[in-house]
């Protein structure tokens, strides 16, 4: 029974994080990390290899808010909407209070002239922490397969 | 009347003007410009980056990579030298290795087994003296003269160039005495290769060229340092190009000291300024001083597919690889100095967040690259361009609001194309 309130309560977080991404609520995502909450995204060719230089790395929800802020009211990109497809969710530890969960991710993006791409496909690597909250991220290690990113990046996924 | 683009003839490509500041759009789609640079520039006498040296460690380590659109492979010899080649099976013009980077000691084409060294020498030919009672190849087969198209290659304090032209000069000449002390202000210690990431734009290279040649864009395009109150475009910086060909470039930022520029910003109207507004988390920009002159930027281009960036304290090598007249990959090649603490490792990654595709003040380049792409695929063959930005007789290199490094690009580039001015 444990168990499937665990998945339970992982599926729900994974529901309400993709949902404010694709529906374009941007300021809820740093809500759902932890105050000294990490997330990054790094290519498989380097997680591969060993080499450590990310796509994205921002170590606190004051450096996510600050991403945010920025696309908001600074960067200069295409009018696009992400659709993520996630499966293959996995408890695969349990540390104390937290949980290593990895899980498979696919971000399709369409922009303004309607047309629907695969933009990113890839793993999620998540350490989750339970709060008063409610599970939150601890960490989100995105390593994505689609090294070749088409254009640019703006929205995290 | 407006000339088409179909009628052009390359040998008498009309350009505006001969300064440079007018640019026919055609040059960023036509396909038969596209070709005609692959083979006068992209397969001629230049130097492109391949490698940083500390990709390639131990014998038997190979990095695929491209000259132009020619595929190429750089390898770590047995003797510990560097070696490349172009991978393209020497009997049936097969991509031989199919790996973006490993180690091995012999690459081996799937379609038929060939096999060659690390140096591209040919080593193996399956059934090469027949098999029973047919005959194999010809008697007079010379292993030696099958090969893989040799790639000339030269490491240049940890960097590796190559050049598929014999008629290259060498790798410093190439990079020239304006230009080289640029280089080795950066490439002064070891550095270590941290991993790379790309991203894929559709427009054409050039595009790109001009836009690493363009400082005037740096405030106006990249809202992020304005908007958190950082980068202001009266920092002390320089705009030099190389005299010989003006092909070869660097911008520099210096910041000065504490002053209030944000009147010449509310005094323009420039829409970008909010006073007071900080990041919430001001790590991303904690530099660590480490270059004689910590310059904030240095955005150093060889032409025609390396441009050395410094940005705080993240360094990378960008890589220009032109796919077609109207697509390019972009790939960063992130290193930092051998003897870097962890620390200091740990802000170079964090400060990754500023440049590569996702960067805060890179992410808008290759958008801007394609709005022009998109609106110039169509247009007639005397559409062109105008930068008047800016006076170099004047402004002596030292401008930041200036177009003239673009204009010496495309001065060079019809050189080389052989569409000189008279």
């Amino acid at each position: 029974m444990d168990e499937m309130r665990e998945y339970f309560d992982i599926e729900r977080l994974f529901a309400e994080y993709c949902a404010a991404l694709d529906e374009g609520e941007l300021e809820r995502w740093p809500e759902f990390f932890v105050e000294d909450g990490l997330y990054q995204m790094i290519a498989r060719e380097n997680h591969a290899f060993g080499y450590p230089i990310p796509l994205l790395l921002l170590d606190s929800r004051g450096m996510m808010q600050d991403r945010v802020y920025s696309l908001r009211n600074a960067n200069i990109y295409q009018a696009h909407r992400y659709r993520h497809a996630q499966s293959g969710v996995r408890i695969t530890a349990r540390e104390g209070e937290t949980l290593r969960v990895s899980s498979s991710y696919i971000v399709v993006q369409t922009l303004n002239e309607g047309v629907s791409e695969v933009y990113q496909a890839g793993s999620y690597y998540d350490l989750l922490v339970r709060t008063a909250d409610g599970l939150r991220f601890k960490e989100r290690v995105c390593v994505y397969d689609t090294s070749r990113v088409a254009t640019l990046l703006a929205t995290p996924v | 009347m407006a000339a088409r683009l179909e009628s052009l003839s390359l040998d008498h490509f009309p350009w505006p003007s001969d300064d440079g500041s007018r640019v026919p759009y055609a040059v960023f789609t036509s396909q038969a410009i596209f070709e005609r640079e692959q083979e006068r520039i992209h397969r001629g006498p230049t130097w492109h980056f391949l490698a940083l040296a500390d990709e390639l460690r131990k014998p038997g380590d190979f990095k695929s990579t491209f000259i132009g659109t020619t595929p190429v492979v750089v390898t770590r010899t047995r003797d510990g030298d560097l070696a490349a080649w172009v991978n393209r099976c020497a009997h049936r013009g097969a991509m031989v290795c199919r790996e973006l980077r490993g180690n091995a000691r012999a690459h081996r084409c799937v379609y038929h087994q060939w096999a060659y060294d690390e140096r591209g020498r040919l080593r193996g030919v399956p059934f090469q003296k027949g098999l029973n009672d047919k005959t194999g190849m010809p008697e007079d087969f010379d292993m030696a003269a099958h090969g893989l198209p040799p790639v000339k290659v030269e490491d240049y304090r940890g960097i590796v160039f190559g050049t598929l032209s014999e008629q290259s000069p060498t790798l410093t000449d190439y990079i020239g005495p304006t230009m080289l002390p640029w280089v080795d202000r950066i490439f002064h210690k070891p550095v270590e290769y941290l991993g790379c990431t790309r991203q894929y734009a559709k427009s054409n290279w050039k595009l790109y060229y001009e836009n690493v040649k363009d400082p005037y864009h740096a405030s106006l395009l990249h809202l992020f340092h304005t908007t958190f109150n950082i980068y202001r475009s009266n920092m002390r910086g320089r705009s030099i190009v190389d005299p010989r060909h003006g092909l070869h470039s660097i911008i520099t930022t210096t910041p000065q000291a504490e002053e209030d520029t944000a009147s010449d910003y509310q005094k323009h109207d420039i829409a970008t300024y909010r006073a007071n507004l900080k990041l919430a988390d001001p790590s991303l920009l904690n530099t660590r001083r480490e270059l004689e002159e910590q310059t904030s930027n240095n955005i150093h281009t060889l032409f025609p597919s390396t441009v050395i960036q410094q940005i705080h304290n993240t360094m990378a090598v960008r890589q220009v690889l032109p796919k077609s007249a109207g697509e390019f990959e972009l790939v960063f090649h992130f290193f930092g100095y051998q003897d870097d603490d962890a620390e200091l490792r740990r802000l170079r990654l964090k400060q990754a967040n500023l440049a590569g595709p996702a960067g805060y003040i890179s992410m808008e380049d290759t958008e801007a690259t394609e709005l022009v792409q998109r609106a110039v695929e169509s247009c007639d063959a005397d559409d062109a361009s105008y930068m008047g930005m800016g006076d170099d007789s004047r402004d002596q290199g030292t401008s930041l609001i200036t177009e003239h490094m673009i204009r010496s690009f495309w001065r060079g580039y019809r050189d080389l194309m052989g569409w000189g001015a008279r």
